[in-house]
Parts: structure tokens; C-alpha cells; sequence
């Protein structure tokens, strides 16, 4: 009899498509378990025909912020609302949380399993990650320019399953598609256009592209492709929508605001390609098969949240300061404006296979799909800017990003034959040198601290142990938690730290020597791993 | 209009009252200062001398020679810049009851300094270089810092500093540039000596603004890292009165990223802003090597600070709401 296994998702509706492979994978293993997914009900309606699923717990997003509030969880109110739902109270073997709140962390406490991956809170209501793939996964959301790895390959790392390509993650009934093809000819599509969806909109301004270049891409697409424009978008979306249509001189079918989220996989998997922000319709468009355009400014970064599947492309922003993070976003984001309506144009015909129209890419660089020999999915180069500080940049993070895939790789159970090696170029020299002495200095660092923890721990083993002692010890490893936390650390190694840290009983001294030593044994160990095999 | 800029008694911004004078006159109006930087050293001897006599006699000295000043050149609006001492509700009250316009430009940050709080609502209009948390008061604008055309007008100095920061070692500062192995690093600035760096140039005293600017100058990479009370911090909201001194001298800089930057430059043609500690060490190996593309984006930074942000601006902007 297969696994129960129970996934609690509360997060945006891109987030919870991007997890769709990992529950497919897991759904392959065998015995077949049985999976519940527990998502927002307000996303929930695409998931309903997932065969993979066999029961799906939709919430409201209102309870989630009413029960799960991130600023005040009430214990006695979330044990009266898991009493009301069945679901929560049976006993698992694998319960995975990919929300990112900690109340989700509070709420997967009180349930029962066997075995706990992601946010997970500790007795205290501490916030524990638990599982080197939901450390990873969490760590990384601070470092995007330094991750290489796919969301939809860490949220496979977390359920345990061996990584390969997952495609049609996101199946759809046939009478849907259907009544939405036949909808779309009603609507003026025929045989002779090749239909192409655009997603003028995002979840933040920061983030979109501006529509007069949408306009400006639809007119290229339309006369030198014979394209037929779709429009995609919310409700919330419409002005955006009604900017374009008075903008556009060329036939358009407006579906923004009139489309409901289940007619969505189906739409948008009647058109040939969606260029789209980085939104939840752009990966649904790649869920279901629908080759993507991904534009990525502002806080998107395409190595993290590209869209899964082969032969998608990612433009991404070449701004110095882009991805920003929350604490450097600014008003008012040129990134996304300096994206030209060529740029975008190119990866249009390099994600269709038509001949590149040999336009000059500028604001952004161009990245394409595949999957590594180890079943990554993996976004690689295909053409940017040259001569300019903003190229250098995106190349030189693109060099560190293997490089750190080097470093986590191994803790992590990947092969890293996909890592370019030491002997490269100059730049990739200069990387995989700086990480390297990073990781001696670090070396250095967890040697001091085990050596502390062990001088405790014989200090314990003696009749009458020195109490002033031990405290000198203990005042030696405070001073090593500071230098890690102040020091040039390799990319992630600090939240990883914190992280293994956190799990950390504070109960007795010896006790929290023992997992000290181990903590700093596993990181040292990720180090050195590093320097030996570059 | 007859406007009096009253000036700071110490700090960053004392530079500012004279410029600021000759902004409002080239903007068409009569104008006045009141520079009360010659007392600095008085007010700074004071400060932390526990003589209270002598201190209650400074600070009368001072408020009385601004009502004689008022009373002197009778101006139609006072204009006061940070730190400067047009804080005495009594005073401001009476000016205004006068029919004396009164208007205060904070050019500070409001976490640092939390003096704002109790004179803000004393004028009529208080300016500001940050939008929160001002943007509740009802007599608030925002008025972003500018450049004085004037005194980045300097001769073309030989680029003989590579890399150097000028400014207070605030524990951002401090952190990271320990961490930055570039040779040719030096820096200037009241306080260094005691941080340990070894690239500190001038540790012991606040350069003159025309040392600084000299400096500026002469670097061929100015690091322009925003002062942060977190160590690791590297973002922020205001952009500061440095990114458009150097803008306007024609100095290539690197900054980190600020909210409000891109209402006022590219930050990637024509300063480079980044988000990232890394990404800024990263930006000083390549701009060491490649000098020609740092000449033409300072290059694009002067054209941008002449054209949108001179003081003149700055002085037709606070006009707007007085004539």
C-alpha cells in the first residue's frame, strides 16, 4: 500500500502550478501513495481535474490570514479549526509545507507524520526548516542570482523522489478544451493565424512590462507573423487591457476580465505561445504544454521562477540592481521599461523556431530551456548585450551561479557534472577562486567551533567538570555564530547555518554541544567537498 | 519675494546656505543668509562641556542674531535648512503671526534624526528628501537633494585615486568595506581611525567641502554607500545629497540602491546602483578595468544633474507653493 502524504500549499497560484511536477513525480512512485494537497481555495478550481491529486482541501484565503495570521497565532483557535477538518487530523508518512508563512509552520506542528519536510514550527512556535532541500529552498529565495535550481526542481528535491523531466503537469479535460477552442473561433481566430496570448499584467506593478511595447510587439507579431493576439488578464487587469485595445491598430481577442481561473489551462492551451510577465498564467501556459515568453524585472528572476518544461525563454532584466530585493525595490523600476520591444521580439522567434530577426538585444539577456543529464531543468544563455558593465554582470552571476551549484550540490544529492570547472575562462577562474577561499576561511571557522564543542563535551565526560571553562568554551563558540553571521560567506552557507542552527535543542550544555559539532561537521563538510572536487 | 535661508550650525549640510542663497536669487527673488557655520566650533566645544551658563548664552546669542536679521533684511519667507536653529516655537509663532511664510527642508534621515517630530508642524511647508514618514502631514513635499553648478565646476583633476569613500564610518560602511580587497582603496572621514581599516586616508577629522569635492574629483570610482545603522543593510528609501554632488561634478560613482533613485537618475546609465554587497565589489574589479565606460556614464550623470537637479530647481520648487 502506497504512502499518505499530505502537501500544504497556501501560496499564489504560479507557486502552486510550479509544484505540479514534484507531485507528479510523487505520484509515479511506487506503490502509488495518496496525496492531499491543501491550497487557497481562491486558486484551487485548475487543480480539480489533476488525476494526480486524489483529494484537494481548498481554504479561503481569509481563513488562512484569519487563523494562520503571521503576527499572532492563536493555539486554542487553530486546534478548534483543525477539528472541523478532517484532513488535518489523520496520520501521514509524509507531510510537506511549501507555504512560506509561519503560520502554515504552526499549523503542519499539530499535525501528525511520520516524516516533515519544509517550514515546520518547533515546540517554542520557532521556525524550523526541516529537510536539506527546504533549507536550500528558503535560503535560495534570498539568493536568486546565486541559485541555478528551478523551483519546480527544489519542491522535487523536497518530496524525496530521483529528478526527471515531468511534462503536461497540468492536465485539462477534453470538453473544456473543446468549448474554449470553439470559443476562441467565435471570437475571430482561424486556421491561417498562428494565436499568441499576451499577459499584460503581474501581481506588482514593479514587475510588468510596459503595454505600449506590448502594443508595439503585438503589431510586429501580427503583421510579420500573421499572428492573432490574445489577451489574457484578471478583472484587475482591465485597464491594462483597455490601454492596449486603444493603442492597437491590428485585430485582438480580449478574454481579460472575461475568463474564468478553470477556463484558463485550457485557453491558454490553445494558443501557440504566451508572452507573458512572471505571473501564474505563464506558468499554467507552460503546465499545459503552451510554450512561454517570460519576462522577468523588478524582484523575478527567471534562474528561480522560469517556467518549467523545455524550450521556454527567459528575458531578463540586465539592470545592475536587478532581481531587487525587498529592501532595494525602488518607486519606480526602469528595468522592465529598458526591455526593448526588439529584445523581446527576438525571444519570440527563438521560443516559435522561426529565424531570429537578428534585432539588437538591449536591457535584457535571453535564456532558454532544457533538461541536464541528471533531469534539471536548466536555463542556459542564448544571447544578451556585449561591451557593457550590465552584460558582464549578468554573465559573471551566471558563472557564480554554477559555481555555488558546485558548493550545494553534493549536500544536496546532485551530481554537479553540469558545473563548468575551474580551468575556464578567466572570469569563471576568478569565481570558483573567490568561492573557494571563501570556503577555506569558513573551514577555518567550523574547525575552531568543533574544537570547542568537543573540549565541552570531554569537559562533561570528567568527574567534576570546570564550570569556567565550559563557559569560556561556550563564550568561543558565540564568537564563532558572530563571525559566521559577519564574515564573506559562500552564498547561502549563512541562512543554512541559521537554519540547522534553529533545530538546535538548547536544553543542556552537552546536549547542545553534541548538535553543534554536528551542525559544523555537515557544514564543514559542505566546504570541503567544494574545494576537493574543484 | 525677499527670502532669508538660515543655515545649519554644524554638520553636512552647513555647506548648503550660501549655494541655497544664490539659487533662490538666481530664481528671481531677493534673498538673504543667515550662515551660522563660523559657530560650529563653539557649538561643538559646548556640546559636551556640562558649562549650562554658557551654553543657554550660546543659543540666545544665536537666536537673537537671527530676529535681528529678521529685522534687518525683513524677509517675506525664511527658509531653513536641517540642523540649522529655527526650532524655538515661540520665534517661529511670532514670525508667523508677522505674516513671515515659513518653510524648513529636512535634508536628513528621519531614523537618524527624530527632531523633525517636534518642528514639522511649526511651518508651512516642510520639505523632505524621504517620502515616508512624511507623507501624512499636511504641509509636506518631497524636495529630493540637488547639485550647486558652481562648485562642481572644478578644473579637470587627474584621476590618481582609484577607488575612495568619503563620509562617516556608519556600520554598513564599516562592515563592508573591511571586506573590500582593492588596492588603491582610500578612505576619508571623521571616525575612521578608530575602525581599523587600513585603507583609511584621513581618519581623524570631517574633510572641508572642498577637500571632499577634490577627492571626488581625483577617485576614478567614488563608492557612494548610503550611511545604514545595520551592518549588513544595503538598501533604503532617500537618496543622498553626495549622489548628486558627484552626478553633478562629473565623478563616476557607485551607490547601492535607493527606493527613490530612479525619479532622479538611471541607475544603470548614469550611476550604477546595485542591490547586492557582491554585485558592488564585483562593479569596482570591472569599472578599474574598464575606465572609459565609467568616464561616459559620469558623463550622462552631469548632463542628467544640470538639467533636472540644480539647486536653482530645488528653489523654483519651494516657490511654487509661495507665489
Amino acid at each position: 500500500m502506497g504512502k499518505n502524504i499530505l502537501i500544504i500549499h497556501f501560496s499564489r497560484l504560479g507557486d502552486m502550478i510550479q509544484s505540479l511536477p514534484a507531485v507528479k513525480l510523487l505520484s509515479e512512485t511506487e506503490p502509488r501513495p495518496r496525496i492531499t494537497y491543501a491550497c487557497l481555495e481562491e486558486f484551487s478550481r485548475p487543480l480539480r481535474h489533476v488525476p494526480w491529486i486524489d483529494e484537494l482541501v481548498s481554504v479561503p484565503l481569509a481563513t488562512v490570514n484569519e487563523i494562520l495570521n503571521e503576527k499572532g497565532i492563536k493555539p486554542e483557535v487553530v486546534e478548534r479549526w483543525i477539528e472541523g477538518m478532517p484532513p488535518f487530523r489523520r496520520n501521514y508518512d509524509l507531510l510537506i509545507n511549501w507555504t512560506h508563512n509561519q503560520g502554515s509552520g504552526y499549523l503542519c506542528s499539530r499535525i501528525n507524520s511520520i516524516r516533515k519536510e519544509g517550514r515546520i514550527s518547533g515546540a517554542g512556535n520557532e521556525i524550523l526548516v526541516s529537510g536539506n532541500w527546504g533549507k536550500y529552498l528558503f535560503a535560495a529565495v534570498r539568493h536568486r542570482t546565486n541559485n541555478p535550481i528551478n523551483m519546480s526542481d527544489i519542491y522535487i528535491g523536497m518530496t524525496g523522489v530521483k529528478h526527471r523531466p515531468a511534462s503536461a503537469t497540468l492536465p485539462t479535460d477534453p470538453e473544456s478544451d473543446a468549448a474554449c477552442r470553439e470559443r476562441l473561433w467565435e471570437m475571430g481566430l482561424c486556421e491561417s493565424h498562428i494565436p499568441i496570448g499576451l499577459q499584460l499584467g503581474a501581481s506588482s506593478m514593479n514587475r510588468v512590462w510596459p503595454v505600449e511595447n506590448f502594443i508595439r510587439l503585438g503589431e510586429m507579431l501580427s503583421s510579420r507573423l500573421n499572428a492573432r493576439i490574445v489577451l489574457f488578464g484578471s478583472e484587475k487587469e482591465r485597464g491594462l487591457a483597455e490601454m492596449f485595445l486603444r493603442g492597437a491598430n491590428f485585430p485582438t481577442i480580449d478574454l481579460v476580465g472575461q475568463t474564468r481561473i478553470n477556463d484558463l489551462p485550457p485557453l491558454l492551451k490553445c494558443v501557440r505561445l504566451l508572452v507573458s510577465n512572471d505571473t501564474g498564467p505563464m506558468h499554467i501556459a507552460a503546465a499545459v504544454g503552451t510554450g512561454t515568453v517570460g519576462i522577468f524585472a523588478s524582484t523575478a528572476y527567471f534562474s528561480l521562477t522560469g517556467p518549467y518544461g523545455e524550450g521556454h525563454i527567459a528575458v531578463q532584466s540586465n539592470y545592475p540592481c536587478a532581481p531587487c530585493l525587498n529592501s532595494t525595490r525602488c518607486d519606480h523600476p526602469l528595468c522592465a521599461e529598458a526591455i526593448t520591444v526588439e529584445t523581446v521580439w527576438e525571444a519570440v522567434c527563438l521560443a516559435l523556431g522561426e529565424a531570429a530577426g537578428g534585432e539588437k538585444i538591449r536591457g535584457a539577456a535571453l535564456y532558454r530551456s532544457s533538461f541536464t543529464q541528471e533531469g534539471l531543468l536548466d536555463y542556459r544563455p542564448v544571447s544578451g548585450e556585449n561591451n557593457s558593465f550590465a552584460a558582464w554582470l549578468i554573465s559573471r552571476r551566471d558563472m557564480q551561479s554554477r559555481a555555488v551549484h558546485a558548493l550545494w550540490a553534493p549536500w544536496l544529492g546532485l551530481e554537479r557534472r553540469d558545473a563548468p570547472v575551474r580551468t575556464g575562462d578567466g572570469g569563471t577562474a576568478f569565481v570558483f577562486s573567490t568561492l573557494g577561499t571563501a570556503c577555506v576561511e569558513y573551514l577555518e571557522i567550523y574547525r575552531e567551533a568543533m574544537d570547542a564543542c568537543r573540549s565541552i563535551l570531554r569537559e562533561f565526560r570528567r568527574d567534576r567538570p570546570r564550570i569556567e571553562y565550559i563557559k569560556s568554551r561556550i563564550e568561543l563558540l558565540n564568537k564563532t555564530e558572530a563571525k559566521i553571521i559577519k564574515g564573506e560567506a559562500p552564498p547561502l552557507l549563512k541562512e543554512i547555518n541559521e537554519f540547522i542552527m534553529a533545530e538546535a535543542a538548547v536544553c543542556n550544555f552537552p546536549q547542545l554541544a553534541r548538535e553543534l559539532l554536528e551542525k559544523y561537521a555537515v557544514m564543514a563538510n559542505i566546504v570541503t567537498r567544494f574545494e576537493s572536487g574543484c | 519675494m525677499r527670502v532669508l535661508v538660515v543655515g545649519a550650525i554644524q554638520g553636512g549640510t552647513a555647506p548648503l546656505c550660501g549655494p541655497l542663497q544664490k539659487a533662490f536669487a538666481d530664481a528671481g527673488q531677493e534673498s538673504d543668509c543667515l550662515d551660522f557655520s563660523p559657530h560650529s566650533e563653539e557649538f561643538l566645544r559646548l556640546q559636551f562641556s556640562g558649562d549650562e551658563e554658557r551654553t543657554y548664552r550660546f543659543h540666545l546669542d544665536i537666536r537673537l542674531e537671527l530676529l535681528e536679521k529678521i529685522r534687518r533684511f525683513e524677509p517675506e519667507l525664511v527658509f531653513g535648512i536641517a540642523q540649522s536653529p529655527l526650532h524655538d516655537p515661540e520665534i517661529l509663532g511670532a514670525l508667523r503671526k508677522a505674516g513671515i511664510k515659513l518653510a524648513f527642508w529636512f535634508v536628513e534621515d528621519y531614523r537618524a534624526f527624530d527632531y523633525w517630530k517636534r518642528i514639522c508642524h511649526l511651518f508651512d511647508r516642510f520639505f523632505a528628501i524621504q517620502k515616508e514618514p512624511f507623507s501624512r502631514l499636511g504641509n509636506f513635499h518631497y524636495l529630493p537633494p540637488a547639485c550647486d553648478p558652481d562648485s562642481c565646476d572644478l578644473p579637470a583633476a587627474e584621476r590618481d585615486i582609484a577607488v575612495s569613500f568619503v563620509g562617516a564610518p556608519y556600520p554598513n560602511r564599516v562592515n563592508f568595506f573591511a571586506r573590500l580587497n582593492c588596492a588603491g582603496f582610500r578612505i576619508f572621514g571623521e571616525g575612521w581611525s578608530a575602525c581599523g581599516n587600513p585603507c583609511v586616508e584621513v581618519g581623524n577629522r570631517r574633510l572641508s567641502a572642498r577637500e571632499a569635492r577634490s577627492v571626488y574629483a581625483r577617485s576614478r570610482i567614488n563608492l557612494n554607500l548610503h550611511s545604514e545603522t545595520d551592518p549588513v543593510g544595503f538598501g533604503g528609501d532617500f537618496v543622498n545629497p553626495r549622489t548628486f554632488e558627484l552626478a553633478g561634478m562629473g565623478a563616476f560613482q557607485l551607490t547601492n540602491m535607493r527606493k527613490h533613485l530612479p525619479l532622479h537618475f538611471d541607475p544603470a546609465d548614469e550611476v550604477i546602483a546595485l542591490s547586492r554587497w557582491e554585485d558592488m565589489k564585483a562593479a569596482v574589479e570591472y569599472f578599474l578595468k574598464h575606465p572609459q565606460e565609467a568616464e561616459e556614464i559620469a558623463a550622462r550623470a552631469k548632463a542628467r544633474a544640470m538639467r533636472d537637479h540644480t539647486l536653482r530647481q530645488r528653489a523654483e520648487e519651494v516657490l511654487n507653493f509661495f507665489m
